[in-house]
């Protein structure tokens, strides 16, 4: 079953279906992604949103196929363009990477290589895709206009610059800059706000909203965050311990929240208004299960308050709740 | 800049070291019939009844201005005794360094991409001889192999011009010492360069991956190397001294070991601080070049 938010298929731009990522580790192995389905449309973001090891990142990675050595992929399928990527060889990868699909990273700090110029690093993305034939001064015109594009006040000087010279938040545009240098379909950002400070962050989200608005480019945005996942997407896939316990609209996921998970994890966002109250932030009790051996049934049934017996047993699929309102929980299944 | 200070304390101790060395020169020079009268008048015309320091500022004089004096041996002058020994030995030592940046480098890259493997491991082992070995031992071994057992590489020079052919040898024993620290290094920090996230980066944009090894991650790699190779410098001038002298190389680590026994010291002295200035010298293009390729120092 795969999820899908509109019924046409024609502008999708990426579906994994049933995708399984295991680590190999000394104590077996780690069910990071274990069964993840979701589909994007061209022009439109998802993020992903989960606490840290819910595999979020390793989808991520897996998109790029940027997996480390002892990631096993046990199954799948992710189809970018028509195309599996899975089955990709290294020379495939390579031409895709950077040029239709693009990623951008947590740390901008350590992202840059240290000894080379920002325009030296921006020219070589650019000889990959667009630039290919660009003598050296439209490559400059290039460059500057995509300093430009990201906001970055006199691109001239930035681009004779090395990263350790810029703030992290210029360091961030700059690969953000690298990522749509091309043209890409398809962006993949990773937490790339949270080494940022909160006001950079809130210019750097609306970047990302803009740029993917005015180039019409798809965007999965990865975060541990949904306030800050509400700024940048369409829709919101919610995962936990490898599996999406809920993918919907954003407006639904905060209005109308239908999995218990989700429900908890808005009650964890701080507000002013319950600082004030004095109600303090609610904690969800318990913690990640250990991925090498997950519960049997619904992943989440230890740590839920609403778990029956039956979660014990029963791995829930998901179901349709409302159009394009998705959630994995054997509360809705006479809804199905 | 330290290379003045650091010129002058090395003239210095130079200076000094010579003087307290045992034995009388104006008595060996004066010879062994002399009487105490004939030391004594020896010891006048080499000057060595003035006060230190005025014999001290003689010397920088003699330094400064290039004029060196006669030889206490041989009587001829300095200047042209240890010029075109200075020159060799510059030839030899460039080309040690040379093959030492190839081969160790080369050698550090190929154990990185190959670490935990047995190509790792021999390179590993190499390293490992290369470090403990004494530059006597590699160069008799060498001597033993391409000179007695092949014929095809003369042993020792002949003259006071030697040819290419007669540097190989000698520079393939203090390349193949000095490769082996380049060599770990490499490895070492090349390793921790391919574990960068900037590496990461370079791969989700798709850069070869030749370019992410030898442009991408090398040149981060390569700025501890360039410290290590500038350190190593001196030991290979050291090491020059033994190979010069296995080798019969005419340059100068030997000129100064034969004044050294002949009590030349005027001879010893300014071929000392050539070495030094020449250590130092090197010691100052190393700080530029790091500065060239690691952009963070540039603010200091």
């Amino acid at each position: 079953m795969t999820y899908s938010i509109q019924e046409s298929r024609t502008d999708e731009v990426l579906r994994i279906s049933g995708l399984k990522i295991y680590y190999k580790g000394d104590l077996g192995l780690v069910k990071a992604v274990d069964g993840v389905s979701l589909s994007i449309n061209r022009g439109s973001s998802l993020a992903i949103v989960g606490e840290s090891g819910s595999g979020k990142t390793t989808l991520g990675h897996a998109i790029m196929r940027l997996l480390p050595y002892n990631a096993v992929i046990a199954g799948g399928e992710i189809i970018f363009n028509g195309r599996n990527v899975l089955s990709l060889s290294k020379e495939e990868l390579r031409k895709l990477r950077g040029y239709r699909l693009t990623m951008v990273f947590q740390e901008p700090s350590a992202a840059l290589n240290p000894v080379f110029k920002i325009g030296s690093f921006l020219k070589d993305v650019l000889k990959k895709g667009k630039g290919a034939s660009m003598s050296e001064s439209e490559l400059k015109e290039e460059m500057i206009s995509l300093l430009r594009k990201v906001r970055i006040p006199s691109p001239e000087e930035v681009l004779n610059k090395y990263p350790h010279e810029l703030s992290g938040g210029m360091k961030q545009r700059v690969l953000i800059a690298a990522a749509i240098a091309n043209g890409p379909d398809l962006m993949i950002a990773d937490e790339p706000t949270s080494a940022l400070d909160v006001s950079v962050q809130a210019q750097i989200l609306k970047l990302l909203d803009e740029l993917r608005a005015k180039m019409g480019l798809s965007l999965i945005f990865i975060t541990h965050n949904l306030g800050v996942a509400a700024q940048v997407s369409d829709q919101i896939a919610v995962m936990y311990a490898g599996k999406i316990m809920e993918l919907a609209p954003t407006s639904s996921i905060f209005e109308t929240p239908k999995h218990p998970y989700t429900s908890m994890l808005l009650k964890t966002i701080p507000t002013i208004r319950r600082e004030l109250k004095k109600e303090g932030l609610a904690a969800i009790p318990g913690s990640l299960p250990d991925l090498t051996s997950p519960p049997p049934g619904c992943r989440f049934h230890p740590r839920c308050p609403m778990a029956m017996e039956d979660c014990r047993k029963v791995d829930p699929e998901p179901i349709e709740v409302e159009k394009g309102h998705f959630v994995s929980c054997l509360l809705y299944r006479d809804k199905a | 800049m330290l290379l003045i200070p650091t010129l002058l304390g090395a003239s210095i101790i130079i200076f000094l070291m010579i003087h307290f060395l045992p034995g009388d020169p104006a008595q060996i020079l004066a010879g062994p019939d002399a009487t105490l009268q004939d030391i004594q008048n020896m010891r006048i015309r080499l000057g060595l009844d003035k006060p230190l320091p005025v014999q001290y500022f003689l010397f920088m004089e003699r330094l400064l201005t290039w004029n060196l004096g006669n030889s206490l041996v041989s009587g001829f002058p300095i200047t042209s005794l240890i010029v075109p020994r200075f020159l060799n030995t510059l030839k030899l030592a460039l080309l040690a360094i040379s093959i030492s940046l190839a081969i160790g480098i080369v050698l550090g890259i190929v154990a990185a991409l190959k670490r935990n493997t047995t190509v790792d491991r021999i390179v590993m082992i190499f390293a490992l001889l290369g470090v403990s070995m004494p530059v006597f031992l590699l160069a008799v071994l060498l001597i033993v192999i391409f000179s007695i057992k092949l014929h095809i590489l003369p042993a020792t020079v002949i003259g006071s011009t030697p040819s290419i052919r007669h540097l190989v040898l000698p520079s393939l024993t203090l390349g193949l010492i000095g490769a082996a620290p380049i060599a770990r290094m490499t490895r070492s920090s090349m390793i921790e360069a391919l574990s960068q996230e900037y590496i990461k980066t370079s791969e989700a944009f798709g850069f070869s991956i030749r370019k992410i090894i030898l442009v991408y991650a090398l040149r981060n790699a390569l700025i501890p190397v360039v410290t290590v190779a500038g350190l190593n410098f001196g030991y290979l001038l050291a090491g020059a001294v033994i190979t010069e002298t296995v080798f019969a190389y005419p340059g100068l680590g030997r000129l100064i070991v034969d004044s050294i026994f002949a009590r030349d010291y005027p001879v010893v002295q300014f071929g000392l601080m050539m070495i030094v200035a020449l250590f130092a010298v090197v010691n100052t293009v190393v700080d530029v070049l790091y500065a060239l390729i690691n952009p963070r120092v540039r603010l200091e």
